[in-house]
């Protein structure tokens, strides 16, 4: 493999998994090329799009239908040399056969070629330490997917680490230092793929976000861009002060954050329960951070406490219905029928799909280390817009 | 709390083939030592025994061998057909090598342990089969006790570590390894015979063995190695079905 080859490359990949009921697929792949390199690169879709099938061939637990594979220049499947710098989480746990996880780990490095094996070192960090004695039978789902991370995450130099929903149904309380690892894994010079249908979590992890749709890459961004299905949005909880009419705070907050320029759209929602009842208020706007400053500045206006505030990010049911609405208007509107994306390991400034359609400012570049591929044809219709946020508790502007 | 390990410079490039293979045997093993195997050998055990047990009560005369064409009639394959679904976790051998093979050790050398763990265990397993028949059977006219079980140990076990060899390849066929079903149906419907066909199994070797016909007018040294031959060659084939 040469210094810039792609540490992962899928040439017409046509793939499928076996997750299915009596091991029937559930979802599929159908003709990716794609290259990757270094970074962490989320694929956000359903298992029916095609997400366990992805991660279960280029981890090589089955080979392609058609098409070809190379993780470090050979398929993972038919290199066991390869597979030994491979990390994998996927959809189902499958640890070693051993009389305890520590021993199972034991057996898992030993497959790796590690001469210390020394499962404590592994477990410990994330506080999986206690299941050590455990036997790998009694362990739960998540307990199992747990352990099956911790092994991934400590693969020794790694090329690949390929992680399925790496933030749900794992039985770790240090999420923090789960994403602290892959990025550390990632700026180390590993290939970090990310399969979830969390858009949350893909933003959360991922460098790149690509959707997949039905087997296809549909469309691919900058983490930070919006996703199709939702606009750049901000969502605080907020908490009016002790005062026999908390609701005119909120709207003060809401009427002060309408009239800033930065903010495109307000709207708030009050929860249940005993005054001061906590608000939660969603503002979308161009720039996340000038939104941000207008909610601060807002809130110290109106004299409401801020209890955090976080990007908003669209369900993965929006995404899919935004994309399939582009889709079908690309047809409609007889725009190109376009081939597979060709994602290379560094992008050029507003290429990806989401960057185009639905950012006004192109993307920036994660990690430029290979030459960019140039762009499919132009086409740059206005993105299907989010309709507004619900407003139960008076209205929005 | 401990630091997070640091990430290793040193690339891993998977275990080596011994190593590979012990963990597959270490798998093997693992998986042949669970409950339901348990249950397995008792009701292998508890039907030799009966078996014994009722030749000697009909007739003392030639209950042993009554008692032993019984057994490795029915007893000997089903049983290792039990150890041959426990050890490939009822799926293929393939698949059944995964767990491991995942971590970068070779799928070949990993099904090669998993073959050798089944072998030996059906080994041990059919000549406790065939000792507790002979001493369930055994009566004062019958031949030296001792002498009767050594030789019908040895001839168990060989036979059934062929049946493991011969499930082991089975279970490279088909969907979740269904294959390992071919030799254990031809072996009950051609096996009786003294054919080419039959001269393929254990059933037509191991009678032959125990003093009745073998396949094709073959001695029982040429049944003994033919055996062995199936014991050694068919999880080699079993293993390079597997490679990578």
């Amino acid at each position: 493999m040469t210094s810039d080859a792609p540490l992962v490359a899928l040439r017409g990949l046509h793939a499928r998994d076996a997750s299915g009921p009596r091991r029937r697929a559930r979802g599929g792949l159908h003709g990716i090329t794609l290259d990757l390199g270094p970074g962490v690169f989320a694929f956000v879709g359903a298992p029916e799009d095609g997400t366990i099938a992805l991660a279960e061939t280029i981890t090589g637990v089955r080979a392609p239908l058609r098409g070809q594979i190379a993780v470090g220049g050979q398929a993972p499947a038919r290199a066991p040399s390869v597979r030994a710098r491979i990390g994998a989480l996927l959809s189902e746990p499958a640890l070693p056969e051993a009389r305890s996880v520590g021993a199972a780990v034991t057996i898992a490095q030993r497959a790796r070629g590690e001469t210390s094996a020394r499962p404590e070192e592994l477990l410990e960090p994330l506080g999986l330490g206690h299941l050590a004695p455990r036997d790998p039978l009694s362990l739960g789902f998540a307990e199992a997917r747990a352990v099956e991370l911790t092994l991934a995450l400590s693969t020794p130099s790694p090329l690949l680490v390929a992680l399925h929903e790496p933030l749900a149904d794992v039985a770790i309380n240090l999420l923090g230092l789960v994403r602290e690892r892959i990025r550390d894994l990632a700026l180390a010079g590993a290939c970090v793929v990310v399969t979830t249908s969390s858009p949350a979590d893909a933003r959360a992890l991922g460098d790149r976000i690509l959707l997949l749709h039905k087997g296809s890459i549909a469309g691919e961004g900058d983490a930070a861009g919006p996703l199709p299905g939702g606009e750049a949005a901000l969502r605080a909880w907020v908490r009016p002060p002790q005062s026999p009419d908390d609701a005119a705070s909120v709207r003060a907050l809401a009427r002060i954050l309408s009239e800033r320029p930065e903010v495109r759209a307000v709207a708030w929602e009050e929860r249940a329960g005993p005054p001061p009842r906590a608000a939660e208020v969603r503002v979308s706007g161009d720039d996340l951070d000038a939104c941000a400053l207008a909610l601060v500045d807002a809130a110290v206006e109106a004299g409401v406490q801020i209890e955090s505030i976080a990007p908003a990010s669209p369900g993965i049911g929006q995404v899919r219905a935004a994309t399939e609405a582009l889709q079908a208007f690309r047809r409609t509107a007889t725009l190109s029928h376009r081939s597979p994306v060709a994602l290379s390991t560094s992008r050029s400034p507003g290429q990806g799909i989401f960057a185009r359609l639905a950012s006004p400012a192109p993307a920036p570049a994660p990690a430029p280390s290979a030459p960019p591929v140039p762009p499919p044809a132009a086409e740059t219709p206005e993105p299907p817009r989010e309709p507004e946020p619900h407003d139960p508790g008076g209205g929005g502007s | 709390m401990t630091p997070a390990r640091e990430i290793s410079p040193v690339a891993a490039r998977g275990a080596g083939a011994g190593a590979a293979v012990l963990l597959g045997l270490t798998t093997g093993a693992r998986r042949l030592a669970r409950r339901s195997t348990a249950l397995t050998a008792i009701l292998g055990l508890t039907l030799a025994i009966t078996a014994g047990i009722i030749e000697r009560r009909v007739t003392a005369a030639d209950a042993v061998s009554r008692s032993l064409a019984a057994t490795f009639r029915l007893v000997v394959p089903l049983f290792c057909f039990a150890l041959a679904l426990a050890a490939t976790d009822r799926t293929s051998l393939r698949e059944a090598a995964w767990p491991v093979a995942r971590y970068g050790a070779s799928r070949r050398d990993v099904a090669l342990g998993i073959s050798g763990a089944l072998v030996i265990a059906s080994a041990l397993g059919c000549g406790l089969l065939s000792v507790a028949a002979v001493v369930c059977a055994h009566s004062a006219s019958a031949p030296p006790l001792a002498r009767d079980a050594f030789t019908s140990g040895w001839i168990g076990g060989l036979t059934g570590a062929a049946y493991a060899a011969w499930f082991a390849l089975g279970a490279t066929f088909f969907e979740r390894g269904r294959g390992r079903w071919v030799p254990l149906v031809l072996d009950f419907v051609v096996g009786g015979g003294t054919g080419l066909l039959a001269a393929l199994l254990p059933r037509a070797h191991a009678r032959g063995l125990l003093g009745g016909d073998g396949p094709l007018g073959m001695s029982q040294p040429e049944s003994s190695l033919a055996l062995a031959l199936m014991v050694f060659a068919l999880p080699v084939l079993a293993a390079l079905k597997c490679r990578d």
